[in-house]
């Protein structure tokens, strides 16, 4: 037997435990220091002068605010203003990397729907976040079916303790010739020539010529549709504003569609007209309602772009990141992930949280992968989480044809997993949210 | 091999000294504390503690990871503290202890009416 040679190798390990508190100080004159809790020492008042000595720093103080330090989160949204918006987003930045907050889609726009089944069919809980759609905002008003203007499912739904999200899937009309129905025809998101075109199984979709870039042509067609549909959603969400509800809003999702693929091909490009004329295009698009939004006095909305890379597929794909508008337009990152199981979920979490450290990092849709339902689930949000996937939120996608309980992607298993007593530490259902 | 391993992790309390040695410790993350109107206003959202006292008894705050919470006033006292007016007197563990026996060294909470304290015997 062949003699063989052992090293032992001794090991040193320091361990650390820094104090991680964040202390947002406000001054009397508004003005704000952050101060990391380690450095607070004993915080002494001045009942001579009123000051409040921290870290050895005399404040004339109006304020504090103690919260998690949570890496390189930023503190405050970045237009998020109104006091439910601050309270709102200070909630999920706290839970950050900490809890889960679920979340469920409306069925297809402005309703509890599924979140009801869940409560009453399966779990007995209702998820922590309702997402609402302003995909039919362009229906013309009275038209019977869909009237935005009343927001009592959104009202009720925060009476009950419920986090608010709005989405977009801003339809636009297939031509400029084009009416927009009473029964929502005539309008779709799918870029093209204006012209249906029908697919291999026979079904139709509508395509629209309306083209991005045209929207800073003033005058331009494109360019009255935009900013009258963002007028639409506006008094809307303004009236949401008013009733002090905060939302997390997520326009313009997916918006690279297939046109990072790494091996480009006629088919490989953006299948949302927002994202139809390059990464350029779609950033000066983000930006004007960005801008548009604040100049009409909307401050309620935490912003959360989604990154695109289909399906999560590094090996097909690249990363969307020149699509990125920049740190001062979003709070949060968002990637829409069909059929990945908690392996693929924690890589993708990872990959993100890297390329945007100083934002929170949300799984913005998922549910099984239309094409193979049970052989391709999302995974078990709990197993998930526990392979790194931290996501600061999930969002299951309704589907009507799901055969299940819950009207959504996901088998009633899963939901009934997701919101046990047992993985409460981990997901917060909506009797859970206080902020 | 030599390794550092940072950890953060955060306090658990934010603990406020008033002039007359009260401490109320409460949950320090989500806290918000307002300085107006003469009084200290402190709100902790998801927990639903709340507490406002007079800027004028205010000394200081400090982090800590225990609950410093007294209530009261400690009193400093020996076995014999003269105890007028308490109508008992309970052992941290709610033992109560029986009239007039002396008392070892240890925290005691005292009760007389509506007011609760708690007594320190050296």
């Amino acid at each position: 037997m062949k003699k063989r040679n052992f090293t032992l190798l001794s090991a040193i390990v320091v361990s650390i435990t820094m104090m991680a508190q964040t202390i947002t100080v406000t001054n009397a004159d508004g003005t704000t220091r952050q101060i990391n809790a380690s450095e607070a020492g004993t915080m002494t008042y001045s009942q001579t002068d009123g000051t409040l000595t921290v870290g050895g720093t005399a404040y004339s103080v109006a304020g504090i605010d103690i919260d998690t330090e949570n890496g390189n989160i930023a503190t405050n949204s970045v237009a998020g203003t109104t006091d439910a918006a601050k309270r709102l987003y200070r909630y999920f930045r706290n839970n950050y990397g900490k809890k889960v907050i679920s979340s469920v889609m409306a069925d297809v726009s402005w309703n509890n729907t599924c979140a009801d089944n869940i409560k009453k069919n399966i779990t007995g809980k209702w998820p922590a976040m309702n997402c609402y759609d302003f995909i039919h905002i362009q229906v013309p008003d009275g038209n019977g079916w869909i009237d935005y203007s009343d927001i009592t499912p959104v009202t009720e739904w925060v009476e009950k303790g419920g986090i608010v999200q709005l989405m977009w899937h801003f339809n636009v009309p297939c031509k400029e010739s084009t009416e927009v129905k009473s029964d929502g025809s005539g309008v779709t998101c799918t870029p093209g020539d204006g012209n249906p075109i029908t697919n291999s199984d026979g079904t139709i979709t509508q395509t629209t010529a309306f083209r991005a870039k045209n929207v800073f042509i003033e005058g331009s067609w494109e360019n009255k549709y935009f900013y009258a549909q963002m007028d639409r959603v506006i008094a809307v969400i303004l009236k949401l504003q008013e009733a002090g509800i905060a939302a997390t809003w997520r326009p313009f999702h997916e918006a690279a569609g297939n046109s990072t693929a790494k091996q480009q091909a006629d088919w490989t490009k953006a299948w949302f007209w927002w994202g139809y004329d390059g990464a350029d295009t779609f950033k000066k698009l983000w930006i004007a309602m960005f801008d548009y939004f604040k100049q009409k006095g909307v401050n309620n909305l935490i912003w959360i772009w989604t990154t695109q890379n289909y399906n999560g597929n590094s090996s097909g794909y690249n990363q969307d990141t020149d699509w990125y508008p920049g740190d001062a337009y979003c709070d949060m990152v968002a990637r829409d992930l069909y059929g990945y199981n908690a392996a693929q979920n924690a890589q993708e979490f990872k990959e993100i949280q890297a390329a945007y450290p100083k934002k929170m990092v949300a799984l913005g849709e998922c549910g099984w992968d239309s094409s193979n339902k049970t052989g391709k689930p999302q995974g078990d949000i709990v197993e998930c989480w526990n392979a790194g996937a931290k996501w600061g939120h999930f969002m299951v996608w309704y589907d009507g044809n799901a055969g299940n309980k819950s009207n959504t992607m996901v088998s009633d298993d899963w939901w009934k997993s997701a919101m046990k007593k047992d993985n409460s530490d981990i997901v917060i259902t909506r009797s859970q949210v206080k902020y | 091999m030599f390794m550092v391993v940072i950890c953060a992790e955060d306090y658990t309390y934010l603990t406020i000294v008033q002039q007359d040695g009260t401490k109320t410790s409460l949950t320090a993350v989500g806290l918000s504390m307002k300085f107006a109107d003469g009084n200290l206003t402190v709100n902790n959202a998801y927990t639903d503690e709340s507490k406002t006292i007079a800027l004028s008894s205010l000394v200081s705050m400090n982090f800590s990871n225990s609950d410093e919470t007294t209530g009261i006033s400690d009193i400093r006292a020996d076995g014999n503290v003269g105890l007028d007016g308490a109508e008992a007197i309970y052992t941290l563990q709610g033992q109560r202890i029986p009239e007039g026996k002396q008392m070892p060294k240890g925290v005691y909470i005292i009760k007389k009416g509506n007011v609760i304290q708690k007594l320190q015997v050296r």
